[in-house]
């Protein structure tokens, strides 16, 4: 009998703390499908007498979303492909070749990640603007085509593939560079896909250095457009709704496909970083 | 092979490997942690032509005076010490208690887990309506426990409890990842043999669970602290760019910001940014001087 | 393809030596074992062959030819590790093919030589799986296809049986046999168990301490043992060992006395003590008692007790124990002395009949 209550107990608590975590977005998908005098009902309502699919539209048109959204694929696309390449080269090296200095250097990458990020907007700023890169993608993509944690992640996975399917490759005739490209990143597929997922959330969600390194209306990634968007929006708060909505979309349809690798990938990086 | 030591030719195969992120990483974040520390000295600095006047404290003698900055620090330190404590606890609770249900699990993990994948700046915008202090739902909500409508977003008193509120919501998922990996990561055996002696229910988790779960909470709480005093985003969306009602929300970031992009004072932003290093770095070492003491490997 | 080893010197730290001065020449075509116990140098040997492992000094021909600075590609041997070491992400034939992809054969024609080899170790009916959905021996017989995929000039095993169970272990050891046989690929197999060395090897190479203890057929290995070390390494039940003093007596006049004087320790193997007289066979008569027997399936053994040494023999399941006294014979076969350095100096090759 105690059993059963701490059980329904526990549920209760439990489904109380998920409709916490649940109920902004629910509110935001409600309000998103409101007319505009819905939306300041009181006391609220949660489901609008005729669904407002229009909104989606209005909010869409009401900025240059389709440009936001372009710019925030090809952003994401290319700085999460390019820090894939240099981090899995950049792990096999540290991982399996035989150079002087590697431990310095590991040690001085390792330092590098105590070093707040924000510290290092000035100076990239500067140097991204004597590159002629500001309000282009150069400036979006270029800092964010190398990451230490992905170099760090992957280097543990390729470690801990056995020595041995090494050996029985260069006895097979792989030279290092076969061998990472055929067997070592398909073996590691799985950290590969949770490394990429997080870079993916990560550059899609990003907001401060699009921020500050775009001025131009048709250079802003989705979040900057948002944020641009709530200033002509006003009040408007079914219109900032649906386009809040269409920004989360794309990550949490990732998520709920990836889920597994999004965890593995945290829990890998989280527990030895 | 195997036994080769590292060699000219060895050296320069790795070098051919590692060059993509090398130009990257010492354009891009080596040459800037320098300059950054290098910049917070400049006292005249023309950022057109890159000319420096004259090297000096100036900039942190500016911060020191500078009561905006004063406010920034307490505003930061206010800001972690709220967030990092509640959502280290709130987080193991949840995940323990998500670790005792078998049905539904992982819908819930799904869900509680949602905000981390969700843009700051999105949700932001969401949590900004559910604080409008006329139709948002916070103030409905406390509406049924006679609470009078607060201005969430306008009263300088409770700008910051709203920032702070949100910001737990949002981290909340993470670290419960985190607790529920460390959670299955420990050995049955030791409950069996904690059961085995005697212990209860409280017991076992007082003296197996807690203890062994120390590594992921100092992890955690490392974590939380580097991640709440860079906190920006989620001011920037809640206050429309703005650092709150009269500066209520303002953060070191925050001030980092607006020093070097609305007021061009780059070598004071420097600066800023290597006070937040140290504070940063002072806190972990606290943490880490403390963890050696307290946490059990 | 031959194989030689000319003053081979192995040093991981350039402090201690693993391998020290090794000379010996492999004939082409024959099955090998390195047997020894962990740590002896078997491993650094067979890795040295493949080439995964540099030499500190001295040369490795492999025929004619000096391969002592090539890499493990330019040997072109084929090599089967302990744990198969397969790619996980590939299937069956896949895996098998491998070498050849990664020698640029046209895929058709790596397909087919694939699907052949595959029927050799009789996984035809497995080539589209993955090796994580096999068994141990099926993984192993992947493995041995793979390393035979590119013709090799050798085929090298590290201790390939050691992660079967005991039937598998015997099963797979007749394949690899006749593997061999069927291919007449030289081939050199590690090993730290005796009885898979004894059962398939042409020659069996006893390394310990970085020497070669030993490099003879396996019946030489069991029946004139160089030293003691390969007398008690080889053999089940492990050869009894007594000091020669103890025998002094009863061999007077049959070894002669030079030797008899050197030996420090005798040897006797379980099957050499009988209870009857063979005839020219028995080398001398002793007398002792039977104090322990035991029986495990078909095999018994007694413990006898001579002057005071107890030693073990299979060959006396019959007599009763705690007799008073009992005459037991020592055969000629399966007796040796060795001297105090531990060297043979009586018995086997060198006194047979």
């Amino acid at each position: 009998m105690a059993k059963t209550i701490s059980k329904i107990l526990l549920y209760v608590i439990v489904i109380l703390g998920a409709l916490t975590m649940l109920i902004p977005f629910l509110w935001m998908i409600s309000t998103s499908l409101k007319t505009a005098p819905e939306t300041i009902k009181v006391p609220p309502i949660w489901i609008p007498k005729q669904l407002q699919w229009g909104n989606y539209v209005a909010a869409w048109h009401a900025a240059p979303f389709g440009r936001y959204f372009i710019n925030s694929v090809v952003v994401t696309t290319l700085s999460t492909a390019g820090t894939l390449f240099t981090s899995i080269l950049a792990a096999f090296a540290f991982a399996r070749l035989k150079f002087w200095g590697k431990n310095i250097l590991f040690v001085i990458f390792l330092g590098t990640m105590m070093i707040p990020g924000e510290m290092l907007i000035i100076p990239n700023f500067v140097t991204l603007s004597h590159l002629g890169q500001i309000d282009k993608y150069g400036a979006l993509i270029l800092p964010w085509l190398a990451s230490f944690f992905t170099v760090f992640t992957l280097r543990q996975t390729f470690q801990s593939t056995p020595d041995q399917i090494y050996y029985a490759a260069k006895i097979d005739g792989a030279s290092d560079w076969k061998y990472l490209w055929t067997v070592l990143v398909p073996m590691s597929k799985s950290t590969i896909t949770a490394v990429t997922v997080l870079q993916v959330i990560g550059s899609w969600n990003s907001f401060m250095w699009p921020l500050i390194v775009t001025n131009s209306e048709s250079m802003r990634t989705l979040p900057v457009g948002l944020q641009a968007f709530t200033t002509d929006a006003g009040t408007q708060y079914q219109l900032l709704m649906a386009a809040s909505t269409f920004v989360i979309i794309p990550m949490v349809i990732l998520y709920i496909f990836l889920q597994k690798y999004i965890i593995a990938g945290i829990s890998k990086a989280g527990l030895k970083g | 092979m195997l036994n080769e030591k590292p060699s000219l030719k060895s050296s320069a195969i790795a070098l051919l490997y590692l060059l993509p992120m090398l130009v990257i990483s010492i354009t891009f974040h080596i040459y800037p942690i320098i300059s950054s520390f290098a910049m917070s000295l400049y006292t005249k600095y023309d950022f057109y032509t890159d000319k420096v006047g004259g090297l000096g404290f100036d900039n942190f003698v500016y911060l020191w005076n500078d009561p905006d900055f004063h406010l920034a620090v307490k505003n930061t330190l206010i800001f972690v010490i709220a967030v990092v404590p509640i959502t280290v606890i709130l987080s193991l609770v949840i995940a323990l208690l998500l670790n005792q249900i078998k049905f539904l699990s992982g819908f819930f993990r799904t869900i509680y887990f949602l905000p981390f994948v969700t843009s700051t700046i999105a949700i932001a915008m969401v949590w900004n309506w559910i604080y409008h202090s006329d139709y948002g739902l916070m103030n409905y909500f406390l509406g049924w426990f006679g609470i009078h409508p607060i201005h969430w977003l306008t009263d300088p008193n409770y700008s910051l409890l709203a920032l702070i509120i949100m910001s737990i919501w949002k981290n909340l998922g993470f670290n419960i990842i985190l607790f529920l990996v460390g959670i299955n990561n420990i050995d049955d055996g030791y409950y069996k043999a904690a059961e085995i002696d005697g212990a209860n229910a409280f017991q076992r988790f007082w003296n197996v669970t807690l203890p062994l779960l120390s590594p992921i909470t100092f992890l955690v709480s490392i974590n939380g602290v580097i991640g709440s005093f860079k906190v920006f985003d989620e001011i920037f969306a809640l206050f429309q760019g703005t650092p709150g009602p009269g500066k209520a929300d303002l953060t070191i970031v925050y001030y980092l910001y607006q020093k070097f992009y609305t007021e061009y004072k780059y070598p004071v932003a420097a600066a800023s940014g290597v006070v937040l290093f140290f504070l940063i770095l002072l806190v972990t070492l606290v943490q880490l001087w403390y963890s050696r003491k307290h946490v059990h490997y | 393809m031959k194989v030689t080893f000319k003053d081979v010197t192995m040093s991981y730290d350039g402090k201690t030596d693993t391998l020290r001065d090794l000379n010996f020449t492999i004939p082409d075509g024959t099955l090998v074992s390195l047997l020894g116990p962990s740590g002896g140098g078997k491993t650094t040997t067979l890795n040295l062959i493949s080439g995964l492992l540099t030499a500190t000094s001295g040369q490795i021909f492999f025929g004619d030819e000096d391969v002592t600075k090539k890499d493990a590609l330019a040997r072109k041997v084929g090599m089967v590790f302990q744990n198969y070491a397969l790619y996980p992400h590939l299937t069956v034939l896949d895996n098998i093919a491998f070498p050849l992809k990664m020698a640029k054969v046209p895929k058709a024609e790596r397909r087919k030589r694939a699907a052949e080899l595959a029927a050799l170790v009789h996984v035809d009916d497995q080539v589209d799986k993955k090796p994580g959905e096999l068994s141990g021996g099926q993984q192993q017989r992947v493995a041995i296809a793979r390393a035979l995929a590119k013709s090799p000039s050798l085929l090298l095993l590290d201790e390939p049986l050691s992660n079967l169970d005991a039937r598998l272990r015997i099963e797979m050891r007749e394949e690899i046999r006749r593997i061999q046989r069927e291919t007449g690929v030289t081939t050199i197999f590690v090993t730290h168990d005796q009885d898979e060395a004894l059962h398939i090897s042409d020659n069996i190479m006893v390394l310990s301490d970085g020497h070669i203890q030993q490099f003879s057929s396996p019946t030489d290995l069991y029946e004139s043992p160089n030293n003691l070390f390969v007398a008690k390494f080889i053999g089940t039940p492990i050869i009894n060992t007594i000091p020669a003093d103890v025998l002094q007596d009863a061999l007077a006049g049959i070894i002669p006395g030079e030797i008899l004087e050197r030996a420090e320790t005798a040897g006797i193997r379980s099957e050499a003590i009988i209870p009857y007289d063979a005839g020219d066979a028995v080398l001398t008569k002793l007398s002792g008692s039977v104090t322990h027997s035991q029986k495990f399936g078909r095999e018994a053994t007694s413990d006898v007790t001579y002057n005071g040494q107890t030693i073990l023999s299979t060959e006396m399941s019959g007599v009763p124990e705690d007799q008073a006294q009992l005459d037991f014979y020592l055969t000629k076969k399966g007796f040796f002395l060795f001297d105090d350095a531990g060297t043979m100096i009586y018995g086997g090759d060198l006194h047979a009949q």
